[in-house]
C-alpha cells in the first residue's frame, strides 16, 4: 500500500514493570525510528508524563501499584494528557479483559507475548490516526472562526444593502419629487396669476375679494411647501468649516434650553467628551439637525423629562447622541420615519426626518436611532473627525 | 411706451403677464419658446426687457441668454423661474456672464413683478 511508504515517527512512554519487556519494546520501537521513554511502573507513567507528552503510551496492565486501567482511567480525567491514545500491552488475553481495556479508554489491546513487527504497526497507526484527528480539531476550530466571520460579513452586507437601498430610494425620490415640484410651479402660476389679474379690477369686492384672496394667499402655502420639499430633495452644501461641535451644538441648545425648562419641563444634561476635535462641516446645515433631533426628543416628553447630549469619539468617528426620556417608537414608526412627508403629529410637516437623514450622508456620516416604547429613543449622529489641514 | 418680450412655453402664463403688462401700459410682444425668442432679438426689434422662463422645452432660458450675449445685446432682463435654489441659480448664471437684472420666483405677486418691472427699465 502506499500509505507504507510514509514512514511515521513518534515519541512514545512504554510503561511496564518488566524490565526485560521494556528493553525488548524499546529496540522494537527505536528500530522503528521512534523515541522511546519509560516507566516501570504506574505512578512514575504519570509523573512521566506532566514533563513530556508523548505521541502515544503502551501500556501494560498488570503492575504492583496502580494498575494499567487505573493509569488509562486517571490519564482520561485529565484533559491535558486525554487524547494521547493508549494502546495495551497485556498477557491478560481474555475477551473482558480487552473490553475493559476498552472502556477505560485505551484505543487498542495487544496481547502478550506479541509480534514486534504487530506493535510496530498498531503504534504507526495510531499515531496517525491522532494526528489527523488533531489536524481535524484545528480544521474545525478555523471552520468555525471563518464560519463566525461569514456571519459577521453577512450581517454587515445585510446592513449596508438596507442602507444602500434607503439611500437609492431616497435619492429617486428626491429626483421624483424635484420634478413635481418644477412641474406644479406652472399650474400655481396660472391660479394664483389670474387670481391676482381679476382682484386688480375694479368690479371685485367684498365676499368675491375675500375668496381670492385666499386663492393668492394658499399658492404663497402651496409654493413655501415645495420650497422645503425642494431643500429635502436637494439639500445643498454650502461652506464646510472647521467645527468644534460641542460649541456647535451649545449655540443651538442655547437657544431652545429655556423654553424646554420653562414650557416643557425637559431639562439637558451634557456629557462632552474632553478630547479636543472638529469636525469639518456645513455649520448651519447641521446644526439644524441638531434643532430637529432636539425638538424631536421634546415632542416625545409630553409630561417633562431629561435629554441627555453625548459626544465620544471611537476610532476616526464623533459620536453625538440625544437620549430622550420620553414615549419611543414602535418598529412601524421606525421603519417609516425617513420617508418623505412621514409623521406622526397631526400638524407635522414630515420632512423634518429625511432632511436631517440627508444632510448628514451628505457629510459622510450616519444618522441612526435606537427605540424601546415607554422608554425613550437615542438618536446618534455619526461624523467623520477633521483632520488639521494648513490654513 | 416701453416695448417689453414675455417668453414662456405656457401660454396661459404668457397670457396673465401679458394682461398685467398691458394693464400696466406697456407694449408686449410674445414668444412661446427659447427658439422664437432667439428669432425677435435677431430681428433687431427694439426691446425696452425681457421677461423670460428658465424652463423650456429644446431651446431653455440660458440658451436665450447665452444668444442675446453673443448678440451684444443688453436688453435689461427679468428671470421668472420656478422654486430653483437661488444661491445656485445666482452663481451658475454669473459664472456664464449671463447675470439678469432680477429673479423672481413662480407663483410671482403681479404687482412685485410690476414695481421689478419699473424698476429695471432703462
Amino acid at each position: 500500500m502506499v500509505m507504507t511508504s510514509e514512514v511515521i515517527q513518534g515519541d512514545i512512554l512504554v510503561v511496564d514493570d518488566s524490565l526485560a519487556n521494556l528493553e525488548l519494546l524499546m529496540a522494537v520501537l527505536m528500530d522503528g525510528g521512534h523515541q522511546v521513554f519509560t516507566a516501570n511502573s504506574g505512578s512514575r507513567a504519570l509523573d512521566a508524563i506532566k514533563t513530556r507528552l508523548p505521541d502515544l503510551i503502551l501500556l501494560d496492565i498488570g503492575m504492583p501499584d496502580i494498575d494499567g486501567y487505573e493509569v488509562c482511567r486517571r490519564l482520561k480525567a485529565d484533559p491535558a494528557v486525554k487524547n494521547i491514545p493508549v494502546i495495551f500491552l497485556s498477557a491478560f488475553g481474555d475477551i473482558k479483559d480487552k473490553q475493559k481495556g476498552f472502556e477505560v479508554g485505551g484505543v487498542d489491546y495487544v496481547t502478550k507475548p506479541f509480534i514486534p513487527d504487530e506493535v510496530l504497526f498498531r503504534v504507526q497507526a495510531h499515531i496517525k490516526l491522532n494526528r489527523m484527528r488533531v489536524q481535524l480539531q484545528q480544521q474545525t476550530v478555523e471552520l468555525m472562526s471563518s464560519k463566525g466571520q461569514l456571519e459577521r460579513s453577512i450581517v454587515e452586507l445585510k446592513s449596508s444593502h438596507k442602507a444602500l437601498v434607503q439611500s437609492e430610494k431616497l435619492a429617486s425620490l428626491g429626483r421624483l419629487i424635484a420634478e413635481i415640484a418644477h412641474e406644479v410651479n406652472n399650474p400655481l402660476m396660472i391660479i394664483s396669476g389670474n387670481a391676482q389679474l381679476c382682484l386688480m379690477t375694479e368690479e371685485v369686492t367684498g365676499e368675491v375679494k375675500n375668496t381670492l384672496d385666499i386663492v393668492v394667499d394658499e399658492c404663497k402655502r402651496a409654493k413655501g411647501i415645495l420650497n422645503r420639499v425642494l431643500r429635502f430633495a436637494r439639500p445643498s452644501k454650502g461652506e464646510i468649516k472647521q467645527v468644534n461641535p460641542q460649541l456647535s451644538i451649545e449655540a443651538v441648545v442655547g437657544i431652545l434650553e429655556k423654553q424646554f425648562i420653562l414650557n416643557n419641563n425637559i431639562h439637558i444634561v451634557r456629557h462632552y467628551t474632553s478630547e479636543p476635535c472638529f469636525i469639518n462641516v456645513d455649520e448651519p446645515q447641521v446644526q439644524e439637525v441638531f434643532m430637529n433631533l432636539l425638538n424631536n426628543a421634546k415632542e416625545a416628553m409630553l409630561d417633562g423629562g431629561t435629554i441627555t447630549i453625548t459626544t465620544f469619539i471611537e476610532g476616526k468617528l464623533l459620536n453625538i447622541s440625544f437620549a430622550d426620556t420620553g414615549s419611543g417608537m414602535t418598529e412601524d414608526v421606525m421603519q417609516k420615519m425617513f420617508e418623505p412627508f412621514f409623521t406622526t403629529k397631526e400638524n407635522g410637516g414630515g420632512i423634518g426626518l429625511g432632511i436631517c437623514y440627508a444632510i448628514i450622508k451628505d457629510h459622510n456620516g450616519e444618522l441612526k436611532f435606537e427605540s424601546a416604547v415607554g422608554k425613550g429613543t437615542v438618536a446618534t449622529i455619526v461624523l467623520p473627525v477633521g483632520t488639521i489641514s494648513n490654513g | 411706451m416701453a416695448k417689453i418680450l414675455v417668453v414662456d412655453d405656457e401660454e396661459m402664463i404668457r397670457k396673465i403677464l401679458v394682461r398685467v403688462l398691458m394693464k400696466a401700459g406697456y407694449e408686449v410682444i410674445q414668444a412661446s419658446g427659447g427658439a422664437e425668442a432667439i428669432e425677435v432679438l435677431k430681428s433687431g426689434v427694439h426691446l425696452d426687457m425681457m421677461v423670460t422662463d428658465m424652463k423650456m422645452p429644446t431651446v431653455t432660458g440660458i440658451d436665450v441668454l447665452k444668444a442675446k450675449k453673443d448678440l451684444n445685446d443688453l436688453t435689461p432682463v427679468i428671470i421668472l423661474t420656478g422654486v430653483l435654489n437661488e444661491q445656485q441659480d445666482y452663481t451658475e448664471l454669473n459664472r456664464l456672464g449671463l447675470g439678469a437684472q432680477d429673479i423672481l420666483y413662480k407663483p410671482i405677486d403681479l404687482l412685485l413683478f410690476l414695481d421689478a418691472v419699473k424698476n429695471k427699465l432703462v
